[in-house]
């Protein structure tokens, strides 16, 4: 990869450890990111959470050295530095419902140290403007929608213009056009700052990272370009018309065939019309855990 | 209208580049004739400006009472907004802070050593209120702003004092109104024990999330209410005796220094 | 009051009228406002510009203009088949800019009450005439008076002012604004006969 792979990155983490209990959420992961847009790819309970929320400085690490825009975030002075050129959606985000969504923006920039009162206000606008909440300023939260708050919660994230920006499922109850305006949004924030956002969504990962990270039983199990993972894939798909063997990921398509993704490149498969055909990013991140999972 | 100005006459108008009595007229007709006022060249620059000024004042959130009166008292309007956006928990201890307090209060007018239960309860209140003031389960918002650089210690302090004073201030309301408030010190009595159970779950939160400190410390409390009870060698009220509260007021000043120490690099 | 009224708002574009646009203001419809400002606030601000040479105390002026509109819009009450707001949005313009110079005359003197925004009511059949002094010999009428009795006609009848606000704008005492209307209104009236 391009990033830098020197303490200076935005993030730079080695043999990074989180327990819980007897159980390692995080398991010695690598990584250095470095401008533009990360995906973190995994299934629940693989880590991504947890790594999101040690970068964000909300957990501390149970062993490995991490380093955040240059800075130790186990340092209570460092961490504070850190933290004022943050931005964090956690997962799920939860509000004061009676306040409305200027008053809740106004009281995160507060914390977020942002300006004078002028300042700040002028910075709420422009962040309910950016993700086209301006209409519903002054809207309670207790009334306004699922997506609505997820776009608010968002809106906190951004104000500040943090250089890191940490993004955990942030398209989770977005409709379609809302997620084509996140995109838009998301990759012009990537040219000034570096973005990493969790996510189930794959098409999201394949529209805006350039880099993807997938996590397994908090270990990195995959870091590189999208199209690189798409590679590994290459010759691992099909489509045919009988029912597949078990064992295999497979699933029905619409006209009636079968979409087969195996991890072995001769599959002694029924014969007939079958077809090899190009995987997806889809494809390619199935295949992955897929192969985790047999291996178990 | 009958008649409209021509631009030229607009921008000698609005260039002040006409006698009196043309811009006179130019007047008499501008405030009747809205085309002709669409033809005065806007100064988009100086309209933005003008327009974010304006805005500024008449769009932004209203303003509480609560936090009005604060400012009003001299804090800075970030810290009065901190101080006023709290969970609702913290409306709830309130309610349940005048309903414990007023059942002292009942209990000693009415029973006999009823002022007892005041003595018990008193010191545990503030700390109950802190308990419930901040921290992911109690603070629905904690999520959203744990990570901000004002979160934490410092915001943690902010909201002890949002609890603290309302809580000392009821207290010493029921102890005024108990059956023989005669002296300070039957008012006072529960202060240095109550603040050094808050500093105490205070200090523990480094360790432990801090409803669970207040909730450890809360439970000593009750604990130590147990065992003097049972002794029946010494009574519960040699906790509040004068050299009790020379301990009291030495723990006190130990926990307040450990706060600090870790405060200040921060 | 001002939520409830709020929900039921419909939003106002940029081509409605003034009365429908101070409507949804009076709803708390910002929006409606900005467009106000957007329409009115170049030609108030040329106006001003002939009254008051100090641009900063100009700009208060609009903008306490403005704030004036955002809590009085309600008051606005368009004469039937007119839904223009220019005369009403002048006399507020011109009375906050005499409170402006008034502050800066005597800061220690406080505000005196202010009153009640109106549009320019019916206008005398002599007033009617003067405000329709485009040309022919009105026009030149006023070019035979002297500067003095111009600037009291104006601040009277054009601008609506009382005797008493002419006399703060003109910094002369009030009995000097009303000898000199009356003066001014005769030479007029002269004149065209």
């Amino acid at each position: 990869m391009s990033a830098p792979a020197t303490a200076t990155a935005p993030v730079h983490a080695r043999g990074l450890v989180r327990r819980y209990g007897s159980r390692n959420a995080l398991d010695g992961v690598d990584l250095d990111l470095g401008a533009g847009v990360t995906g973190l790819l995994g299934r629940n309970g693989a880590g991504k959470t947890t790594l999101l929320r040690s970068l964000a400085t909300d957990l501390d690490v149970s062993a490995g050295r991490l380093r955040v825009l240059g800075r130790d975030p186990g340092d209570a002075a460092e961490r504070t530095e850190i933290r004022r050129r943050l931005g964090y959606l956690p997962q799920s985000p939860e509000f004061y419902p009676h306040f409305t969504a200027f008053a809740l923006l106004d009281y995160v920039a507060v914390l977020k140290e942002l300006g004078g009162r002028r300042a700040r206000h002028d910075e709420i606008r422009r962040s309910l403007d950016r993700v086209g909440l301006t209409a519903r300023r002054h809207t309670r939260v207790r009334r306004l929608s699922g997506g609505m708050r997820q776009r608010l919660a968002l809106a906190a994230a951004l104000m500040g213009d943090p250089e890191l920006l940490l993004l955990d499922e942030p398209t989770i109850g977005l409709d379609p056009e809302q997620r084509i305006l996140f995109r838009n949004l998301v990759s012009e924030l990537a040219v000034r700052s570096t973005v990493v956002l969790s996510t189930h969504q794959i098409e999201d990962v394949s529209a805006l990272c350039q880099r993807v990270v997938c996590l397994d039983r908090g270990r990195v199990v995959f870091d590189g370009t999208p199209a690189t993972l798409i590679g590994r894939a290459r010759g691992h798909v099909w489509e045919q018309t009988g029912r597949p063997r078990d064992g295999v990921t497979t699933w029905r398509l619409a006209d009636g065939r079968y979409r087969v993704l195996t991890t072995e490149r001769n599959d002694p498969a029924p014969p007939g019309d079958r077809s090899a055909v190009e995987p997806t990013l889809e494809d390619a991140y199935l295949l992955l855990t897929g192969v985790e999972r047999s291996a178990r | 209208m009958s008649w409209h100005l021509t631009p030229a006459q607009v921008d000698e108008y609005v260039s002040s580049t006409v006698d009196d009595v043309t811009a006179m007229s130019v007047e008499a007709h501008l405030m009747h004739c809205p085309p002709c006022r669409s033809l005065v060249p806007a100064d988009e620059a100086w309209l933005a400006d003008s327009w974010a000024d304006l805005r500024d004042i008449v769009d932004r959130p209203r303003v509480g009472l609560l936090e009005r009166a604060l400012t009003a008292l001299g804090l800075r309007q970030t810290t009065a907004r901190l101080l006023t956006a709290t969970p609702q928990l913290y409306r709830a201890w309130l309610v349940a802070t005048v309903v414990v307090l007023a059942a002292a209060l009942l209990s000693a007018h009415h029973l006999p050593r009823g002022s007892l239960l005041f003595a018990f309860t008193a010191p545990v209140v503030p700390l109950v209120g802190v308990a419930v003031a901040y921290g992911r389960g109690v603070d629905p918002a904690h999520t959203l702003t744990s990570v901000t650089p004002l979160a934490g210690q410092r915001l943690l302090f902010l909201r002890s004092c949002a609890v603290l004073v309302p809580a000392l201030v009821m207290c010493t309301a029921a102890a005024l109104l108990m059956p023989s408030p005669t002296t300070l010190w039957n008012a006072g009595f529960w202060l240095l024990p109550s603040l050094t159970l808050v500093a105490g779950s205070l200090v523990l939160s480094r360790w432990m999330h801090l409803s669970a400190a207040g909730a450890a410390v809360g439970g000593l409390w009750v604990l130590a209410m147990v065992l003097f009870a049972a002794t029946d060698q010494i009574s519960v009220l040699e906790l509040f005796a004068p050299v009790s509260q020379l301990w009291w007021a030495a723990a006190l000043a130990a926990l307040v220094g450990a706060i600090v120490l870790r405060v200040r690099p921060a | 009051m001002k939520l409830l009224r709020r929900a039921r708002r419909r939003a106002p574009s940029p081509d409605s009228t003034d009365a429908v646009l101070l409507a949804a203001v009076a709803d708390g419809s910002t929006e409606a406002l900005e467009t106000l400002h957007r329409r009115h606030a170049p030609w108030l601000r040329a106006r001003l510009r002939y009254r008051c040479s100090d641009p900063d105390q100009l700009d208060a002026a609009l903008q306490e203009t403005f704030l004036a509109v955002w809590k009085n819009a309600g008051s606005f009450t368009p004469r039937p088949g007119d839904p223009d707001a220019g005369a009403w949005l002048w006399t507020i313009a011109i009375r906050q800019l005499i409170s402006q110079l008034r502050k800066r005359a005597n800061r220690w003197i406080a505000d005196s009450d202010s009153e009640p925004y109106e549009t320019i009511g019916d206008a005398s059949a002599e007033d009617t005439v003067l405000l329709n002094i485009e040309h022919g010999p009105l026009g030149a009428a006023l070019h035979t008076l002297s500067p003095e009795l111009r600037s009291a006609i104006q601040a009277t009848v054009l601008d609506g002012l009382t005797v008493r606000e002419a006399a703060e704008i003109l910094q002369i005492p009030e009995g000097t604004v009303k000898t000199r209307v009356m003066r001014a209104k005769a030479r007029l009236r002269e004149a065209l006969t």
